[in-house]
């Protein structure tokens, strides 16, 4: 009888009713998910908006108010535009809230007081009133500087109005992403420099000048790669044409089975390494019924994973790789890609030039005949071919001569003759082989058409918009309160003791703090120092409110466009989520590295 | 010719006074044991010496130099007198070589190979030479110590301040610091030692001070001090010690 009431009662039994809740959870979560997605494509069904990601090969048929294209050509370099912009002000937004932050934590605790209580009255203004209203409150600042007049028009150093600020800027020249490679790699070099003479330094006693070394080699190199050494990052290139035309021959299918492949192989090792440490001498193979659930739990997660990626969710994913259908001039697929960094790498760059502005009331350019073909070589200033000025359609059109802007090989010839291009549209493409990577250009207001519409330049200088302005000022500032008092507790976290012992070892208060306080406080700081970082990432959605075209603005507006709300979500969740993740990763790889080392 | 010499030193701590007139002088190459019991203001009398307390009246006078708000003295001050605290102190994100060449690299400008010879030396002599890749965090209290002595040395003070250096330690590590105590007061170094070891007072110690309440009470030779107490207090301080 007893032994007959112990299995009655298993429905107050503690390891069947764990079991009973954990398999309800699963087929829940499994069937929800499931449900979701037939009710989806049932509603696309019938609304006709099919599930496509068609939008991203077309021609969105708007203009965006800045960025890297204007007048993106397809959906896809619209989101490209707006995701470039979103980390344009993301990363010079980092380092400038770390900086800003960092001063007025310092300024917290300094014991000068008007410094202090002025730190402390900012503070208390930026944190206490909402992220929003701050950059409107921006916007509605930079609006009240005077607008732009037709007297202005000319050329300046720098130049703030109600359209924005503009300063010189170094203009990028084709050759300019191959230097910055360069620079890159000479940095490296530089550091890799410094540490061989810190080395030869500990080895043999003597003094090896490693500062001194790695500045000098820094110079040397740049010097030697401004004329003309930065030509060897072309290998590069060189390497990425040969990737390109392999990856071109390989079908979308490999790239479904190698994402099911990489997902069995994680799945596998993560729940190996789970019963391995379950045979460790403490566990001696004892599972508890969580353990048997988690194993359960891994194995349907990978079967999941693996349906997907392996039906048309996995086939859509794998489109963007191969590069198919999509990539109407958005360079977009492995393929693409690499073909794309070929082209910028190389030796002697190709590089795609757009028809240029003649005189303000320009429209279109139209080709009379081309007096050069792929494969002729022209110098800056040959004229290339004779063409037309269209200003509007229909109207009498003005002969002119277009000229090389550019030193090099004439690769292809983009438009035939007859036909026309807008202005800012490319019409042929170059090797470049001379040139300088950079050039200085100042700011230029001017007046476009015939209207009384007067703006800064695109081409001259650098420019920041009202919103991006607004946007910018209000992140930086907003995170940089936040970090501030991040800096402030790290500081007040490193023991009093470790102060005294520098002062009394004769330290000024500026060395006691950068050799002693900060690195120790930077411990204490990182990880929420992480967390504003993320924070400051995902607020400059909010430049949306300003008309500022990052990702959301961009993206909000393509899905009026065309409809496709889901795809547009999706590809914002996929990229909020990668940007969140990296941010993060370097956030820990950097805490792994400074972690104090005790026992 | 005196070291240090101090005239009617006065410290508050808000309404509490800490100090409340002390007027001393050690000699060159002098070892001074300081004790009392706790709150007497012998800590902080001897972290006025280096300013990490500021006294409100008298006047210090270090190697010459009056401890006055004049940045260039309390400069000077601070890098001809180590000081040794009771909890150690060392810098943890450096490694032991870098805690001692430190100083000497970024105050004193020596350059590096130089700095870490000298600190190798240093810590041979602390007898700690094989630790000086570890972190202070893998060392014991006792080796921490020893490697907070060879810190301040390495900045070559003419003067040696030790805050209560055993306090913080097992009795089993105590001896190791009294050693590395002991060696440096037989080589000559001018040294005032706030402790409560009775047995390095008797031992190394030229004379032994006992404060109480902010006052000195008790000045003689270790001989005198601990056989011939002169005043109440002390008789009461060392029944209650020893």
């Amino acid at each position: 009888m007893k032994g007959a009431l112990k299995y009655l009662l298993f429905f107050r039994n503690v390891v069947f009713l764990k079991w009973l809740s954990q398999i309800v959870f699963l087929v829940g979560f499994i069937s929800i998910v499931l449900r979701y997605l037939g009710n989806a494509s049932t509603n696309f069904a019938s609304t006709n908006i099919a599930f496509s990601w068609d939008f991203l090969g077309e021609t969105p048929g708007v203009s965006i108010a800045e960025g890297m294209y204007t007048l993106p050509v397809s959906g896809l370099q619209m989101l490209q535009v707006g995701m470039l912009n979103m980390l344009r002000i993301t990363v010079t937004g980092i380092f400038a809230a770390t900086i800003l932050g960092t001063m007025l934590g310092i300024a917290r605790l300094s014991k000068n007081y008007i410094v202090e209580k002025s730190a402390t009255g900012i503070l208390e203004i930026v944190r206490n009133v909402p992220l929003l209203v701050q950059i409107l409150f921006f916007q509605a600042l930079i609006l009240t500087l005077p607008r732009l007049e037709v007297s202005e028009i000319g050329t300046y150093t720098i130049h703030a109005s109600a359209k924005g600020i503009a300063f010189p800027w170094p203009n990028r020249e084709p050759n300019a992403i191959l230097f910055m490679v360069y620079f890159i790699l000479v940095l490296y070099i530089a550091n890799q420099i410094f540490k061989w003479r810190v080395r030869t330094l500990e080895k043999e006693g003597r003094e090896t000048y490693p500062t001194l070394w790695a500045v000098i080699s820094f110079v040397v190199l740049i010097i030697v790669g401004w004329f003309g050494g930065f030509r060897v990052v072309g290998i590069i290139g060189l390497i990425a044409g040969y990737l390109s035309i392999g990856l071109e021959s390989v079908p979308g299918i490999f790239y479904q089975i190698l994402f099911s492949a990489i997902t069995v192989f994680i799945g596998f090792r993560v729940t190996k390494r789970f019963i391995d440490s379950k045979k460790s001498e403490e566990a001696q193979g004892i599972y508890s019924d969580d353990d048997y659930f988690k194993i359960i739990f891994n194995v349907a997660i990978v079967v999941l994973l693996v349906f997907l990626f392996l039906t048309s969710f996995g086939a859509s994913v794998s489109k963007f790789l191969v590069g198919d259908e999509l990539t109407y001039k958005a360079d977009w697929g492995l393929p693409q890609l690499f073909h794309g960094i070929e082209n910028k790498l190389y030796w002697f760059p190709m590089h795609d030039v757009e028809i240029e502005k003649e005189n303000v009331e320009m429209k279109k350019a139209e080709i009379i005949n081309w007096v050069v073909e792929p494969g002729s070589r022209v110098e800056v200033g040959d004229k290339i071919a004779d063409a037309y000025i269209i200003r509007k359609p229909n109207e009498e059109k003005v002969e002119y001569e277009i000229v090389a802007k550019y030193a090099g090989t004439i690769e292809t010839l983009y438009l035939e003759e007859g036909k026309s291009l807008k202005v800012g549209e490319e019409f042929y493409e170059i090797q470049v082989t001379e040139g300088d990577p950079f050039t200085l250009s100042r700011p230029r207001i001017e007046q476009t058409g015939t209207t009384k519409f007067k703006r800064y330049s695109d081409d001259y200088g650098k420019k920041l918009s009202v919103g991006y302005f607004a946007t910018w000022v209000g992140v930086v500032l907003y995170t940089a309160i936040f970090i501030s008092e991040v800096v402030r507790a790290g500081i007040m976290a490193v023991a009093k003791g470790q102060s005294e012992a520098g002062l009394s070892l004769g330290f000024r208060r500026s060395a006691l703090l950068r050799l002693i306080v900060i690195p120790q406080a930077i411990r204490v700081m990182l990880p929420p120092m992480g967390n504003q970082y993320l924070n400051l990432a995902k607020n400059t959605s909010l430049g949306i409110a300003v008309a500022f075209p990052e990702i959301v603005a961009v993206g909000q507006t393509l899905y009026n466009q065309e409809g496709q709300t889901l795809p547009v979500f999706i590809v914002w969740m996929i990229f909020y989520s990668t940007v969140s993740l990296t941010i993060s990763s370097i956030i820990n790889f950097y805490n792994r590295k400074l972690k104090i080392v005790e026992r | 010719m005196s070291i240090i010499k101090t005239n009617d030193v006065k410290k508050w701590f808000g309404d509490f006074q800490a100090l409340k007139g002390i007027s001393m002088e050690v000699q060159e190459g002098e070892v001074l044991v300081i004790c009392g019991p706790s709150g007497s203001g012998k800590s902080t009398f001897i972290r006025c010496i280096n300013r990490l307390e500021q006294h409100q009246e008298g006047e210090i006078i270090v190697d010459g130099i009056e401890l006055t708000n004049d940045l260039k003295n309390i400069e000077a001050i601070r890098s001809e007198v180590g000081m040794v605290f009771q909890s150690f102190n060392l810098f943890p994100h450096l490694t032991v070589l870098q805690n001692v060449t430190l100083a000497p690299i970024w105050v004193r400008k020596k350059s590096r190979s130089e700095s870490e010879e000298k600190a190798m030396e240093l810590l041979t002599r602390v007898g700690i030479p094989e630790q000086a890749s570890k972190f202070p965090g893998q060392l014991s209290g006792g080796q921490q110590q020893r490697v907070a002595i060879a810190r301040a040395l390495a900045m070559e003070p003419k003067i040696m301040l030790f805050d209560e250096p055993t306090s913080a330690l097992d009795p089993e590590m105590i001896k190791e610091v009294l050693d590395a105590m002991k060696e440096l007061a037989l080589s000559g170094m001018t040294m005032i030692v706030v402790t409560h070891e009775m047995g390095f007072a008797k031992e190394v110690a030229d004379r032994v001070m006992l404060f109480d309440e902010g006052l000195m009470v008790e000045e003689n030779t270790p001989t005198e001090f601990f056989d011939n107490p002169q005043n109440d207090r002390t008789k009461l301080f060392l029944s209650q010690i020893l």
